[in-house]
């Protein structure tokens, strides 16, 4: 198993779209003009949805190589499969955490101001988001296919930007960090055991594909 | 002691508009047995069948005496499709650390002496490589963990005859252990002329033959008459009889005897493509 | 051990190799007591079947040519002269039959290919 979880996180890395990650760059960049003090952690945001949608565009990567029929010819189980994707995400957050660590001492730096919760509060969503979205997302993909997945992650990013929206013109951004956490724990839990269902049903999606 | 290394007996799978109808069949270990069949014939979904890619309807799979759907047998089995499924982004030693970590008996070193022999950088992304050198890498990366039982289905399919030849070269070299052997699917019909022990034949989901190799080539002939002769050649002496503008050519399965026979026709030897050519272009069948 | 396989010969492969065997081991390039190469190694090398090959080898027993000991490999038989001059007689018988069937087809007396033999003999 330890093949395909390195395997995994290879792809994750090396088949990042150039393109994706310009414009994402350039929004993270704007971010930060615009949320000020807080811009590391709205780019926290921005990192946390690109790792989480990376996560299942690799599918795509595995679908050109057709990867699959290869992989159903090793000596491993559908959970083996399955559960060394799901390790190789909990790997990816790795990336996230240290990501996120970067942008708010960047973001403190410009802006003099160093805000403990709001360092905690960017590690948080750059662990959360990903998960919820992986969660959400990867069984889609292995009981429908990629297209359907990347549909889902699109149905996710919408709520999320009227979130932020609705903190950024209500009563701004620093407040939303404050009065989100209290569901920090709360929040925590479900993704756990929202990551943990989602397993399970993506080793039966990924069974029965015969 | 298991003597086979593929049992398959009436299996079935139907699917689409195709139905694979109640084949059985035997690759005995230490022999090289080529699966020939026309595009569409039903040999990868054979394949996909005996690896549980796709599950059976009905009938047994046995690979070494073990039910196929127990996925620790896939230990002892190497796998080598018509493409190289490695993704492009990865290198020769990128797949050396997927693949010792997935597969128990992972020879390091038999990796890359393999990769030397063959002149392929352990550096460079596959997606660098050409046709012939994915092929190859595909070939040793099945061969270094070691396995007992080669299955390659179409593996030679597009490759410039040095590469396959090559190719056919480490076949004949993993047989010399007498418990290894090799399931070749290909429609390239003189690479198995070249190196199988026993033929088997496919046609729309059905087997048509299980044969020595040396039996077909030595044994099977081409009998070419006029159309006037052909009326007293009697239905028991052929297989299958096609009528072409300008003569009548029947397949014959005892050349010498229809030598014999019948002096004045011609009786050419026959190559497997032409056998199978027989086979599918159809004429008149005699069922012997 | 030399063998030369031809594709484009009548001969089925293994009767080549059967053939070319014989004649090594009755001009004595082939020692009695000397191992043959394994049945996989030599279908190896010639890059054909191993059942063709256990094929010849095993028409070489039968007639004697060669000794196969499980589990250590084949073996060049010891020759008695009766046996090697039985060989040879069916080759000679070989090529008598077709200088016969050449004196049948073209109407040369018996007496003419008794005559040429009978020199050939005391030459």
């Amino acid at each position: 198993m330890r093949g395909l979880i390195y395997k995994e996180v290879s792809v994750f890395y090396k088949s990042v779209d150039k393109k994706m990650f310009v414009i994402a760059s350039g929004f993270t960049l704007l971010l930060f003009y615009q949320a000020g003090a807080y811009g590391g952690m709205m780019a926290s945001v921005m990192l946390a949805m690109m790792i989480g949608a990376q996560n299942v565009m690799s599918f795509i990567s595995d679908d050109k190589a057709r990867w699959q029929r290869y992989q159903m010819a090793m000596p491993v189980s559908s959970f083996s499969v399955v559960a060394s994707k799901y390790l190789s995400v909990l790997c990816t957050l790795g990336f996230g955490i240290a990501g996120s660590i970067v942008l708010n001492l960047i973001s403190s730096i410009c802006y003099r101001s160093f805000n403990g919760s709001v360092w905690g509060i960017s590690v948080f969503i750059v662990v959360w988001i990903p998960l919820i979205w992986t969660g959400i997302c990867l069984p889609c993909t292995y009981w429908f296919g990629v297209q359907s997945a990347q549909v889902m992650g699109l149905v996710f990013v919408i709520p999320l930007f009227y979130l932020v929206k609705y903190f950024e013109d209500g009563i701004g951004v620093s407040m939303m960090a404050d009065s989100l956490a209290p569901y920090g724990l709360a929040a925590g839990a479900a993704a756990v055991v929202l990551f943990a269902v989602s397993l399970a049903v993506s080793v039966a999606g990924y069974a029965r594909r015969k | 002691m298991e003597e086979y290394s593929i049992l398959v007996e009436d299996l079935s799978k139907s699917f689409g508009g195709f139905t694979l109808d109640h084949i059985s069949f035997k690759v005995p270990k230490g022999r090289i047995v080529g699966f020939i069949g026309e595009n569409g014939a039903g040999k990868s979904t054979t394949i996909h069948l005996i690896l549980n890619e796709l599950k059976k309807d009905s009938g047994e799979i046995k690979i070494f005496g073990t039910d196929h759907t127990d996925c620790s047998v896939k230990e002892q089995i190497g796998v080598v499709f018509d493409e190289c499924n490695f993704h492009d982004v990865f290198t020769a030693k990128n797949m050396e650390k997927i693949l010792s970590g997935v597969y128990r008996s992972w020879d390091s070193s038999l990796y890359h002496q393999y990769l030397k022999r063959f002149g392929l950088p352990s550096d460079q992304p596959v997606g660098t490589f050409s046709k012939g050198m994915k092929m190859k890498l595909s070939l040793i990366s099945a061969l270094a963990h070691k396995p007992k039982l080669l299955i390659l289905d179409e593996a030679t399919s597009g490759l410039d005859p040095v590469v396959r030849d090559e190719m056919l070269d480490l076949f004949l070299e993993f047989i010399q252990e007498e418990d290894h052997s090799v399931f070749l699917s290909s429609h390239i019909t003189s690479d198995i002329q070249k190196v199988a022990d026993e033929v088997i034949l496919i046609r729309q989901g059905k087997i048509i033959f299980e044969q020595l190799k040396d039996d077909l080539i030595y044994q099977y002939g081409i009998l070419k008459c006029g159309k006037e002769k052909f009326a007293a050649v009697s239905p028991q002496d052929y297989l299958i009889h096609r009528s072409t503008n300008i003569c009548e050519e029947c397949l014959v399965n005892d050349k010498e005897a229809a030598k014999q026979k019948y002096p004045d026709a011609v009786v050419d030897n026959a190559a497997l493509e032409d056998i199978m050519l027989f086979y599918s272009k159809g004429g008149e069948s005699c069922v012997d | 051990m030399e063998i030369l396989i031809s594709n484009s010969s009548d001969k089925p492969i293994y009767e080549q190799i059967c053939i070319q065997v014989k004649s090594l081991i009755m001009n004595g390039t082939l020692t009695a007591g000397e191992a043959l190469p394994s049945m996989r190694a030599l279908a190896r090398d010639l890059h054909i079947s191993v059942i063709t090959v256990q094929r010849a080898y095993e028409d070489l027993t039968r007639d004697g040519f060669i000794e196969t000991v499980s589990g250590k490999g084949s073996f060049v038989a010891a020759q008695n002269k009766e046996f090697i001059q039985e060989e040879q007689l069916r080759i000679a018988e070989e090529l008598l039959l077709k200088a016969a069937q050449i004196g049948r087809a073209h109407g040369i007396a018996y007496e003419k290919m008794a005559e040429i033999l009978k020199l050939f003999y005391e030459e």
